[in-house]
């Protein structure tokens, strides 16, 4: 059934996105896990293509918003205009009314933007003027921020972070990859033809049948000793909240369902782990000052979790 | 593993502890290592039952129980009431060690328990000084680690609170540290006192010594005749004899050792005209060999009353600020142990000498006979000794069985006797004049000894000095030295007169020599204390068939060793050589050798019994393998399909375990597949050529292994004939790969 789709999804995100295939991947599972995907990357590695030819291969409508320090909430959600003819209000549509929205550069707008923005991603509507609209389904935001320049921004505060489902990175492309890059640029592939591989009508269903992979009780006991572990962690400042497994769960659930098995070994969870959690820990400052990285922790936590092999 | 290595840290020092100090108390057996290894053989049963897991806990203490209860049963009942009596410290053993072990668990796990240990420990180590009682160094050592450990454990604990230490693993990874410098307290010389600072002025006196023997050893060719009588060669001493008084040694003797010792440090044989040297410088027991035929001498003569021709003396010495390579002992010397276990007396036929270098507070054991040289019916003895037969020898030998007088048998004495006669007695000239002297000596005289009694008493009549002056340049041989003394000084010290009568007795025939040593008058209380001042050198005379006998030609030393000779009874003969050699007959008679007991006997009862005792374990491990089996397979019948496969699952991955593949920490199965496949397939394939039978596909039960514990309502019965096929590939793969002994431990590991 949606087998085939997936693995044409995959092949087409591959051949024009050029990258690291886990980027596709992890893209692919924060769609049919629901969730929102932060990009921390330089410019210029392919964070626009990804979500363009993602967009275009579910048929899906695409919109992007540029943040900058002037950028309005309203530009976001809308706003209610008046209408001369008729003298009532009219909702007219803000930039978040799209399926797949590429919020480019995050953290250079106004933390009240910035709110505005999550609390669509959150509750998957807007409310301007009292009035609340739904947001299209499937709707996904593919934030992006850059690592290296912070002057002038607005880094986005923990409580925001743990929004995201994943935060990724593309970093450079190998060389072959890159060559594969330039050949195609000869070629004059571009985004724009990406044909489509499924329509946007079969995204929900796909994602019910994501919330039914099966987690055995060893699987979950096995990510709660992860979640444990990071909270017993002295690096940190804090653990990971309960929404941080809620989505670990879904995460997991989504990578099962991308290898098309319907249910969750601990791979999966292996797999994800990382990327779901690195951006909703942050370190203590003597951790910091130890040079201590995230990801190094995290993956010396998930060796440390107890694999379920026992019944 | 951890939580093993933080135990032992308290529970091994609290153990050597107990040990040490229990050891004394309980009576533990002569052969001390059977105590240790009883007692850590304990110890481990302890270990194994608080870290081993499930049926394992039982094994290692079973074990122990059988082999004890083994010991015990193979003995003839009448001999296991006296077996376990002999063995009653077992019995405490057990409880000290479990005590030992309770308490280091408890010291271990809790912290005030902790504390107050150290606490304890600490106050006695400091209040034992003060009270003038010497730790053992092992006990000081296992304390100080004790302490150590505490110590490392609350400076932790304080960085805990900050967060950088996971406490346990970081005492863990100091262990090899502490227990390093734990190995140094154990090794260090400690001082004799309690806070003794001797052992700094020792250290000063070491530095100085060596500073002066440097400046010898340059100097060597300007040193007069006066400066060669020091201990040359090995570490000798090296101080100046006459300035300086130090004390070098301590005597301690249980019994009266008469008014005087001579102890030799070494003898001389070749004299040159100016220096006395030792060509005779081999590795013969020739002290002991002496000792032997005196004791044989009298023996033959009278050894019903041996106890007036010598007595056996035990005596302590430990040398004090004395750098020195040499053991000092008296003559007709018995054994010798040196103080420290790992050192080793080395026999040479002119001097006994350590291998290391003695001195500042080392110490050696001996023991020797006290002749009664100097009784004047002692003489007879000299005239009339008889020589030994090979008879004679041998029960002499073993009657008096010496460690070191082991393995001497009759023709080492005959050797040694042909060795006296070489070195001993090289050919030596005098001057006319001499001869004349010596001529009319002897005049009226018995016999040879009559006139070296003589001449003994000719030279101790002339006059002592310490500076006699240079020895003139025209002296250059033996003849030329004896004249000047005789005719020409009349004067001197030790080495003159010593060496004149050597010569002289060598002119008539007899073997002597030169020996050097100490002179000690035993007068005071004990310790008796040598000082360099009572450096010595006298003669000896070799009479035959009686051994080395002591001159004392220098005048001005008298004195009376001697002790009276006890009435002989009616029955004794009236002529004592006959009675002697008589009695020793009789003896003979009596007391022929007796009959070693056949070796071999013993050695099978003993092999019976442990063959016994192996075979008791051994049923012991068998039922146990056989119970668990039975357990094992009880509970495996009683499960349901899924649990039977996951039982089975668990059991192959204990088979890829025999193949050296174990399941990592943080390794799903996949990721175990894979690198199974990698490691078992991957490789030199060519290797392998003839296991085409076994193929990857016997690691499928891994996949069917995560289906069961992960999907939703997996049918394990789906699966069952998969891991049953893997179950057999497996074995099949440990028997081609690993042989058949791990085919073995597989085949156990299966049976269920």
């Amino acid at each position: 059934m949606e087998k085939e789709k997936i693995e044409a999804l995959k092949k087409q995100l591959h051949e024009y996105f050029v990258g690291k295939e886990s980027v596709a991947e992890n893209v692919l599972i924060c769609l049919l896990g629901g969730g929102h995907v932060l990009m921390e990357d330089v410019p210029g590695v392919g964070k626009t293509t990804l979500a363009r030819v993602l967009s275009s291969s579910i048929e899906c409508d695409f919109g992007r918003i540029q943040f900058t320090p002037d950028t309005l909430p309203s530009d976001v959600t809308g706003s209610s205009v008046y209408n001369m003819k008729t003298g009532e209000f009219v909702y007219r549509e803000g930039a978040v009314m799209h399926q797949i929205i590429l919020a480019d550069e995050i953290n250079r707008c106004a933390p009240r933007t910035q709110a505005s923005l999550l609390e669509a991603m959150a509750e998957a509507q807007v409310s301007v003027d009292g009035k609340t609209y739904p947001l299209p389904d499937p709707f996904m935001v593919i934030a992006t921020q850059n690592p290296v320049e912070f002057l002038g921004t607005y880094p986005l505060p923990e409580a925001q972070m743990d929004r995201f489902m994943m935060r990724l990175s593309i970093g450079y492309p190998e060389e072959d990859e890159e060559i594969r890059l330039a050949k195609n640029f000869l070629a004059g592939k571009t985004a724009a033809e990406v044909k489509s591989v499924c329509k946007a009508s079969e995204i929900p269903a796909m994602k019910k049948e994501v919330e039914d992979i099966h987690l055995s009780d060893g699987v979950i006991s096995y990510i709660r000793d992860i979640i444990r572990l990071t909270r017993e962690e002295k690096s940190f400042v804090s653990g990971a909240s309960p929404r941080a497994m809620l989505a670990l769960i879904r995460a997991s659930q989504a990578k099962a369902y991308l290898s098309g098995r319907d249910f969750v070994k601990p791979d999966d969870v292996k797999a994800v782990t990382v990327n779901v959690l690195h951006h909703r820990l942050s370190l203590t400052p003597e951790a910091k000052i130890r040079k201590e990285e995230n990801d190094k922790i995290l993956g010396r936590i998930i060796l440390e979790a107890k694999i379920p092999i026992d019944s | 593993m951890t939580a093993f290595v933080y135990d032992m840290i308290y529970i091994v020092p609290v153990f050597i502890l107990a040990l040490s100090n229990a050891g004394s108390y309980i009576g533990i057996p002569e052969y001390k290592p059977v105590y240790y290894i009883a007692a850590v053989f304990i110890l481990a049963d302890c270990l194994s039952v608080r870290h081993f897991r499930g049926r394992f806990k039982i094994i290692l203490p079973g074990i122990s129980i059988v082999l004890v209860m083994g010991m015990i049963i193979v003995r003839e009942s009448e001999e296991r009431a006296v077996f376990i009596k002999d063995n009653i410290w077992f019995l405490w053993t057990l409880l000290i060690v479990i005590a030992s072990f309770l308490v280091g668990l408890l010291v271990a796990d809790n912290r005030k328990c902790r504390l107050s240990a150290a606490a304890g420990l600490l106050a006695v180590l400091i209040y034992l000084p003060f009270k003038h009682i010497m730790p053992d160094k092992l006990q000081t050592a296992s304390s100080f680690m004790l302490l150590c450990f505490v110590a490392a454990d609350e400076i932790q604990r304080r960085w805990k609170k900050s967060g950088y230490t996971d406490l346990k693993g970081h005492i863990v990874s100091v262990t090899p540290f502490i227990i390093l410098l734990g190995l140094i307290v154990y090794l260090i010389p400690a001082p004799d006192k309690p806070y003794d600072w001797n052992i700094a002025r020792q250290i000063i006196r070491r530095i100085s010594d060596g500073i002066k023997y440097t400046n010898r050893l340059l100097n060597s060719d300007k040193e007069d005749y006066a400066g060669a009588m020091g201990f040359r060669e090995d570490g000798a001493y090296f101080g100046d004899l006459f300035v300086e008084d130090d004390e070098l040694m301590e005597l301690d003797t249980p019994v009266s050792a008469g008014r005087v010792m001579y102890l030799s440090g070494r003898t001389l044989d070749d004299f040159n005209g100016r220096e006395w040297n030792s060509l005779y410088h081999e590795q013969y027991k020739d002290h002991i060999l002496d000792t032997l035929q005196t004791i044989a001498a009298v023996d033959m003569y009278e050894s019903a009353y041996n106890f007036d021709y010598y007595k056996r003396i035990d005596l302590k010495v430990s040398y004090d600020e004395f750098n020195t390579g040499f053991y000092f002992v008296p003559s007709k010397l018995v054994k010798l142990t040196p103080g420290n276990e790992k050192e080793e007396a080395l026999f040479n036929s002119d001097r006994i000498i350590s291998q290391k270098h003695l001195g500042y507070g080392t110490h050696y054991d001996l023991s020797y006979l006290r002749l009664n040289d100097q009784n004047p019916d002692f003489k007879a003895l000299l005239d009339n000794a008889a020589k030994p037969d090979e008879e004679e020898w041998d029960h002499i030998c073993y009657a008096y069985n010496y460690k070191d007088a082991q393995g001497l048998s009759y023709q080492d004495y005959l050797a040694y006797v042909e060795r006296v006669y070489e070195y001993y007695l090289p050919p030596t000239e005098i001057s006319q004049k001499a001869a004349q002297y010596l001529e009319s000596l002897s005049e009226g005289a018995g016999d040879k000894i009559e006139v070296l009694n003589r001449l003994d008493r000719v030279l101790s009549g002339f006059s002592y000095t310490l500076s006699p002056g240079e020895l003139p340049e025209k002296i250059k041989t033996p003849a030329d030295f004896t004249d000047y003394l005789l005719f020409e000084k009349q004067e001197g010290y030790c080495t003159h007169y010593a060496t004149a009568f050597v010569i002289m007795a060598r002119s008539m025939g007899i073997p002597a020599r030169f020996v050097q040593g100490f002179l000690v008058p035993l007068t005071g209380r004990q310790p008796y204390i040598v000082r360099s001042s009572m450096a010595h050198a006298w003669a000896e005379v070799y009479i035959d068939n009686v051994g080395w006998i002591r001159y004392e030609p220098t005048p001005g030393i008298e004195y009376d060793n001697s002790w009276k000779f006890m009435p002989r009874s009616v029955d004794a003969t009236s002529k004592p050589g006959d009675a002697g050699i008589g009695g020793a007959d009789e003896k003979e008679q009596e007391l022929p050798l007796p009959a070693i007991e056949d070796p071999d006997e013993i050695g099978r009862v003993d092999i019976k019994r442990i063959i016994a005792i192996a075979a008791l374990v051994m049923a012991f491990v068998l039922v146990f393998i056989i119970a668990d089996k039975l357990i094992r397979r009880s509970r495996y019948k009683k499960m349901g399909v899924r649990q039977r496969c996951v039982y089975d699952c668990k059991n192959c991955i204990g088979l890829l375990k025999l193949l050296g593949l174990k399941l990592q920490k943080g390794e799903t199965l996949s990721e175990y597949r894979e690198r199974a496949i990698k490691l078992l397939f991957d490789g030199d394939e060519e290797g392998y050529e003839e296991d085409d039978a076994v193929e990857s596909d016997c690691l499928d039960f891994l996949e069917a292994y995560e289906y069961i514990l992960y999907s939703r309502n997996a049918a394990a019965e789906e699966y069952t004939d998969t891991i049953g096929r893997n179950r057999a590939q497996l074995y099949l793969l440990i028997k081609q790969r690993r042989g058949v002994l791990y085919a073995f431990f597989a085949g156990l590991n299966m049976l269920y």
